[in-house]
Formats: structure tokens, C-alpha cells, sequence
């Protein structure tokens, strides 16, 4: 006797079919896990679980929760279900909750509407969800405001939100994506232990991340079902050219690529570097100390941590963006101006950036061929039409798209496309240092392994020199010639990528290393 | 880029931008065109025939001195049609700018910049049309420099506000890093990034401007007779609504659908302009 039966869910959108056709059943206390890739319909196959589509999508099928039919059913009949037979767990937290309302009066508002149970009862079973979730000082917490909570703590209070009622079956949709990895396993250990015999169905575009707590798996593409069938056997043999694909792109620690060897000339060293933030009261935030590091001509640093580690702080303060309040940056055999403003353009187009988000960091009015010319526009602003439109064409090729892009704008691109033309307009002025500040954070695990990729080239290429900053170790590990790992703006490694993934020195290296979720079933 | 041609492709594209658009071009050139071909002149009273219906002769009937009211509303439409336009193109010109400016400055260069919209602000405006009616002499030009003076407060303050988050996006920053120049990410990043909104706001103040046309008008401060506006003319309809609502009913309805055309043309063109929503 299944919970939970769709039988051949449609999903349009118009006439964009979405989902096609996905027929899949849960049994009681069974972990299911939905992977695919952005765009594969796994988000729209939960949301119709629980009648949430937008009106404009246009449904068809069957979803039964036991006998109960869901498609088509009430408004109120699906409030029931809603929170109380199936809850769900959003990819973030900090949305997720309401800003302006105490944890506790969030939760009494769950208990009272599904459970019937009031006051000081209702605090209890609250008080008690949250020890079982292990929030710290659980009695407190029903006073706390979520901004009072961090990340990881908030994920915590969405899971006792979920699993208050003794819901018969929990929907995760990317429960832990925006979390640090380290954050990212204590949760996942948390959803295998606390759920008892609540049913989970696991949505996640991370295939380490469902092989560790799913006990079947479920493969989505373009909208179809690829592949159902127990984790273990969908990740040793998969049977499908899709699942094969995804298994291939996704994040390892042990992938060896041969990356082209650096020279030997120093061209970027950060010497003693601090920054520091004021507050308006008290004590100045302190985001890096004493950084240290040097990149040499044709070479890959990678800085990693979690959030909170002074990573992008150190990347901001190599591009004058934000004032050191120590240290030096030398460029070439000469210290950088502190600020950004006072470089003068030639050192400015030797150092260029490559943001995480590339549909934030392109104007979203501007075509792709004005969006790459900018640079040139600026810096070469005597070069003739035709010169220009060639540089434009050269680089375009240089990262992998062609002349038909010229004239798209930023949304008429898919995320790689757009991440494409991010590093084109960075590259057009052949600067000697390109830093990557997440850059591809945003990204599908197939279209990673994509930039990855060119980023190697092009360094093949040219000898560029690249910092990459990241918080994910198999995409460093794929990329970089030497690592360096903080932690609340300090230090605590660094060496070459190698050494320091099969023989870290200090305890935070480690935990990082074996938080992360690999795909050894 | 959004060239003029490109947009204005776009922009034919959208049902609701042509009819709109037809409609109101439609007002404009009957506005101009048609006190060529009139039988009346507008200000001549005819104490014979006051009040009379709609007929062959005056096809929007006469008012109380027995002025053919259709050669009146034409001349008003113009006049209403004007004062829209020079109430637009103060506020898309100076409002836009000068809040985008402000905005992306910011610092003391904003501090300054807003407090003396605020100081304008704070004038009471019926002295302030007073003020220049003593200073210079009646003329009816004065009402534009009047509404041109304030309306372009309330842009510049929505503009500013705007700015002030585009300016933290990151294709901004993008641009700060490659060392383009302040005024160019003003116009190139920043003002079409604004246009949404822009529009909409423009859509909001030309139906504010044109009633406080008709209120001026209204105190003896706008337009004089025997010249008139839609709004002047809706004020006289009042007075004779029980006996010849014809007065009324006419401009009103003109100053309706004109006022409606603008709302619904913002609303389009703020579609097509926006570059998410346009393929």
C-alpha cells in the first residue's frame, strides 16, 4: 500500500510542457530522491503535490495521497493536507520564515491550526521539537527573531516546522544547497534521524547529496522520468544516457586534471593584507587577517571557505573595491593603490573580475556585442569599428559561442551562455589576472565542468593567471595548481591542491574535506 | 541597445500600445487640425442661441453665451494636450536626471541635491503661482512653468530611490571595475534600467498635471477666457448639468479617454520596455 501515487502528472505551462508524463509512488517512511538538472521539472513535480503551481499552469494526472484523490480537490481540503499530512522544507530558510514574528509564535500557529493543541501544551511540544532538531537552548528560542538564528540554525527550525504535526510525509526541495558544506552534512544527518517513519521525497540537483540519505532515487530530465530505482543501483549502473551524464558532471574530490604548469615570476603577492569593516557602534568587523599569498604568471589560487571566511573580502581588496586596513598588494613589482578609483585604466584592465550571479552582472538592457565592447570602448576608445567588432568575434570564439550571440540579450541566455559572455567581456582586454568570485556557484553540475573547462583552456591558451574564489572543493580541485582555506578571516592552510586534499594539516581542512557528499554508495 | 527604431518596432507590436495610441493620436491631429475647418470661431458669443443641443449646425451643442462648444473643446484638447506635454517632458528630462545623478552620486552631492527638492517642496504652491503671476505678467505660459516647476519633484524623488538599488547591482559594479565613466553609467546602465518605472510614474503625472491645470484654471490662475481647457470647460458643464448635460457629459468624456489612454499606454509600454519580459 503506497502513501503517496502520481500517475502520469502533466505540467503545462501554455504550450510548454514541463512535465511529461511522471508517474512514481512513496511508500510510508520511504526516502525518495528526485534529482535533475535545473529546468528538469523536479521543483514543479513537489509543488503540485501540494496544489501550489501558479494559475497559469495547466495540470493533468493523478495524485492520490492514500485513497484521497489531490488533483482538482478543494482549497480547503488541500489546507489539511497542506502542514499537516505532507509538509515541505524550502531551499531557504531566511525566506521561508516571517522577519517580523518570534519562532514562537510561528510554530503556536502550526500546532493550533493542525494539531488542536494550545498554550502551554503547544510551547512544549515546540520546546521539544526543537531539542529534537538541536537547536541550542531550545526553552529560548521561542522568544527569537529568525534574523537572530543563523543559517543552519534556521534550516533546523524549518525542519521542526515540517515535522511538528507528524506529517505522514515531508517534501525537501534543496533543503541544503544554501548552506556551507560542513552546515550542509549536519542537516542531512539530522533529516535520516528525526524523521521516524515520516515518508521523505528529497529534491536536490546534487547527486552526493541523495545518495547519502535516499534509499531510492528518482532521475529527472526535460521533464521525464529517466531513471527509478534503488540509489545505490542508479549510481553504480546507471542504464540511461542521461543519468550516466549527470553522474559523469558531478563534483569529485579525487578527479586529476592536467593543468598547464605555471612559471616561475611572481606577478600578484598579498602581503600582511587586513580588512576590516566599521560598525556604527562598537567594535570594526575583522573579515581577513594577515592575508598571505602569491600567484605566479599562468598559475590557479583558489581561496576556499564557507561564508563568513573573509574569501570574498580578500578578492574585493585585490580590486581596490574595498579599503585595506593593512598590508600590501604588489602587482608586477609595484603596490597597488588601496582603492580602486586611484589605479590609473592600464592596471585596472590587467585585473578583471568574474561575478557568481552572470545575469546580475550584465545589464540586462544591454546586447551581448555592446555588453563585450564596453571594455574596449573604454580602454582602446581609438580602435575603428572593424577592429572592433573583431576583438568581439575573437573572444566570443575564445569562449566557446559565436557571432549569432551579438545581438541576445542577457535573459534570451541560459545561465552557462550568460556566465559565457561574463568571461568574454573579462577577457576581451587580455588582462594578466582574472578573478572568479564564485564564479560558477549559479551553475548546473554539467555546465560547471563546461567553464571549468574553458577556464583551463584559456589559461592553456594564454597563460592567464587565475584566483578563484569558492566554497566548493570539487570545483576547486578541478581547477587550481594551489589552495588556500580560511575560516573567520583567517588562514588555516595552504599548498599545493594536491597535498592538501590527500594530507590536510589542520582539523578544519579536514571536516571540510569529509563534509563534502560524494558518490561512493 | 534600445535604439529609437527597435523600440519603436516593439512597441507597434503591442495591441494595446497601437489602439491606445491610435486613439490618442487620433485627439491630437482632430485637436489641430479641426479648428481649420470650423464654422465657429471659439470665442464668439451668440446671445440668440444659448444652450442648445447638439445639432448639424453645432454638433456639440452651444453653452451659456452661445459659443459653438465644439470649436471650445478643440481649442481646449489642445491646450490639455499641452499642458501634458510640457508636464512630461519636464519630468522626463529634469526629474530623470537629476534624481539618477543624485542617486549614483550620492554623499554630500545628494544631501544637497535633495534637500533643495525638498525646500521646493515645502513652498506652498498656489503662492508660489501667485508669486510669478506678480512678478510677471497674466499669461497663460505661466501655468506651464508652474506645473513644469513641480512636477518634476516627485520623479526626481522616485528616480533617486531607484538608483539607489540599481546602483548596487552588480552589472554597475561591473562597469565601475572595467573604469567606465560616471555619466556614462548614468545613461547607458542606470537610465534604461529606470524606464519601468519611469513610465509608470509619467503615466501618473500627466492625469495630476492636467487637473491641476483645470484648478488653476478654476481659481482664475490658469487659462483665461475666452480660452479654455477640458478642465475649465468640465468646471462650466457643473453649473448647467440639470438643463443641458450635453456641457458636461462631451469634454468630460474626452478628458476620460484621454486620461485612460495614458494610464493604458504606460501600462503597455512598461511591458514592452521591460528586457525580461520582451523576447
Amino acid at each position: 500500500m503506497s502513501l503517496l501515487t502520481l500517475a502520469g502528472l502533466t505540467i503545462q505551462y501554455g504550450d510548454d510542457v514541463v512535465v511529461d508524463d511522471v508517474s512514481f509512488e512513496i511508500a510510508p517512511g520511504e526516502s525518495l530522491g528526485l534529482v535533475g538538472e535545473s529546468g528538469s521539472g523536479k521543483t514543479q513535480t513537489a509543488l503540485s503535490i501540494l496544489g501550489l503551481l501558479p494559475a497559469a499552469a495547466t495540470v493533468a494526472g493523478s495524485i492520490q495521497l492514500h485513497d484521497q484523490e489531490l488533483m482538482g480537490a478543494s482549497e480547503a481540503q488541500l489546507n489539511a493536507v497542506r502542514g499537516g499530512k505532507i509538509a515541505m522544507v524550502f531551499q531557504d530558510p531566511a525566506q521561508a520564515l516571517n522577519p517580523y514574528r518570534t519562532l514562537g509564535a510561528q510554530f503556536r500557529h502550526i500546532v493550533e491550526t493542525h494539531v488542536q493543541v494550545f498554550g502551554a501544551e503547544a510551547d512544549e511540544r515546540i520546546v521539544a521539537m526543537f531539542e529534537r532538531v538541536g537547536l541550542p537552548r531550545p526553552a529560548q528560542q521561542l522568544h527569537a527573531y529568525p534574523h537572530e538564528l543563523s543559517g543552519g540554525m534556521r534550516q533546523r527550525a524549518m525542519i521542526a516546522a515540517a515535522l511538528i504535526t507528524k506529517p505522514a510525509m515531508l517534501i525537501a526541495d534543496e533543503p541544503t544547497t544554501a548552506l556551507d558544506v560542513t552546515i550542509q552534512a549536519q542537516i542531512l544527518d539530522l533529516l535520516d534521524t528525526v524523521r521516524e517513519d515520516t515518508a521523505l521525497l528529497f529534491i536536490s540537483h546534487d547527486l552526493g547529496v541523495v545518495a547519502s540519505c535516499c534509499e531510492r532515487t528518482l532521475v529527472m530530465a526535460d521533464g521525464r522520468v529517466v531513471e527509478l530505482g534503488p540509489t545505490r543501483t542508479v549510481f553504480t549502473s546507471p542504464q540511461r544516457d542521461e543519468t550516466r551524464a549527470l553522474i559523469a558532471a558531478s563534483p569529485r574530490l579525487d578527479a586529476t586534471v592536467s593543468l598547464p604548469a605555471p612559471d616561475d615570476e611572481i606577478l600578484l603577492s598579498i602581503e600582511d593584507v587586513s580588512v576590516r569593516y566599521a560598525q556604527h557602534s562598537g567594535e570594526p568587523v575583522i573579515a581577513v587577517e594577515n592575508g598571505q599569498a602569491t600567484l605566479r604568471r599562468g598559475e590557479t589560487v583558489a581561496i576556499v571557505g564557507e561564508s563568513g571566511s573573509g574569501k570574498t573580502s580578500l578578492a574585493r581588496a585585490i580590486l581596490g573595491l574595498v579599503p585595506l586596513h593593512s598590508g600590501r598588494i604588489v602587482f608586477c613589482g609595484d603596490e597597488l593603490d588601496r582603492r580602486m578609483q586611484a589605479r590609473d585604466l592600464s592596471t585596472r584592465r590587467d585585473l578583471q573580475l568574474v561575478f557568481q550571479d552572470p545575469a546580475g552582472s550584465l545589464n540586462p538592457h544591454h546586447h551581448v556585442a555592446q555588453l563585450i565592447g564596453e571594455p574596449l570602448h573604454v580602454h582602446e576608445p581609438n580602435l575603428s569599428a572593424d577592429r572592433q567588432q573583431q576583438r568581439i568575434h575573437n573572444v566570443l570564439l575564445d569562449v566557446g559561442l559565436d557571432d549569432s550571440f551579438l545581438d541576445r540579450r542577457p535573459h534570451q541566455l541560459s545561465g552557462g551562455q550568460a556566465q559565457r559572455v561574463a568571461i568574454a567581456r573579462a577577457l576581451v582586454l587580455a588582462p594578466q589576472v582574472l578573478i572568479c568570485d564564485e564564479a560558477v556557484a549559479a551553475l548546473d553540475n554539467t555546465v560547471q565542468q563546461q567553464i571549468l573547462e574553458l577556464l583551463r583552456d584559456v589559461q592553456a591558451k594564454t597563460g592567464l593567471s587565475i584566483v578563484f574564489i569558492s566554497h566548493d572543493l570539487a570545483v576547486v580541485c578541478a581547477i587550481s595548481h594551489r589552495v588556500v582555506v580560511m575560516q573567520n578571516g583567517q588562514q588555516v592552510e595552504a599548498g599545493d591542491t594536491a597535498t592538501v586534499f590527500t594530507a590536510p594539516t589542520h582539523p578544519y581542512t579536514e571536516a571540510l574535506l569529509a563534509a563534502v557528499p560524494t558518490l561512493n554508495v | 541597445m534600445l535604439t529609437a527604431q527597435t523600440g519603436w518596432q516593439r512597441a507597434m507590436r503591442n495591441s494595446t500600445v497601437r489602439t491606445t495610441g491610435a486613439v490618442l493620436l487620433v485627439i491630437v491631429l482632430v485637436s489641430l487640425v479641426g479648428p481649420l475647418f470650423a464654422d465657429h470661431a471659439y470665442d464668439r458669443t451668440d446671445l440668440d442661441s444659448t444652450l442648445l443641443a447638439p445639432s448639424l449646425e453645432h454638433p456639440f451643442g452651444t453653452d451659456v453665451l452661445g459659443r459653438d462648444l465644439w470649436a471650445r473643446t478643440l481649442q481646449g484638447s489642445q491646450i490639455t494636450l499641452l499642458v501634458a506635454l510640457v508636464a512630461s517632458a519636464v519630468s522626463l528630462v529634469i526629474g530623470v536626471l537629476y534624481g539618477a545623478i543624485a542617486g549614483y552620486v550620492g554623499g554630500r552631492v545628494d544631501a544637497v541635491m535633495m534637500r533643495f527638492v525638498d525646500t521646493l517642496y515645502a513652498m506652498p504652491f498656489i503662492f508660489f503661482v501667485i508669486l510669478l503671476m506678480v512678478a510677471f505678467e497674466r499669461n497663460f505660459l505661466l501655468i506651464f512653468v508652474a506645473i513644469g516647476a513641480v512636477n518634476w519633484l516627485d520623479m526626481a524623488r522616485i528616480v533617486r530611490g531607484q538608483t539607489l538599488s540599481i546602483r548596487q547591482r552588480e552589472y554597475v559594479q561591473a562597469a565601475e571595475l572595467i573604469g567606465v565613466s560616471k555619466s556614462r553609467i548614468i545613461l547607458k546602465h542606470i537610465v534604461p534600467n529606470l524606464i519601468g518605472v519611469v513610465i509608470v510614474y509619467l503615466t501618473l503625472t500627466i492625469p495630476q498635471a492636467v487637473l491641476v491645470e483645470s484648478f488653476l484654471s478654476f481659481l482664475g490662475l490658469g487659462v483665461q477666457e475666452p480660452q479654455t481647457s477640458l478642465g475649465s470647460l468640465v468646471h462650466d458643464g457643473v453649473s448647467h448639468m440639470e438643463s443641458a448635460a450635453w456641457i458636461l457629459l462631451i469634454p468630460g468624456t474626452l478628458l476620460a479617454v484621454l486620461l485612460l489612454s495614458f494610464n493604458f499606454l504606460g501600462d503597455a509600454l512598461r511591458d514592452v520596455f521591460d528586457a525580461r519580459r520582451s523576447s
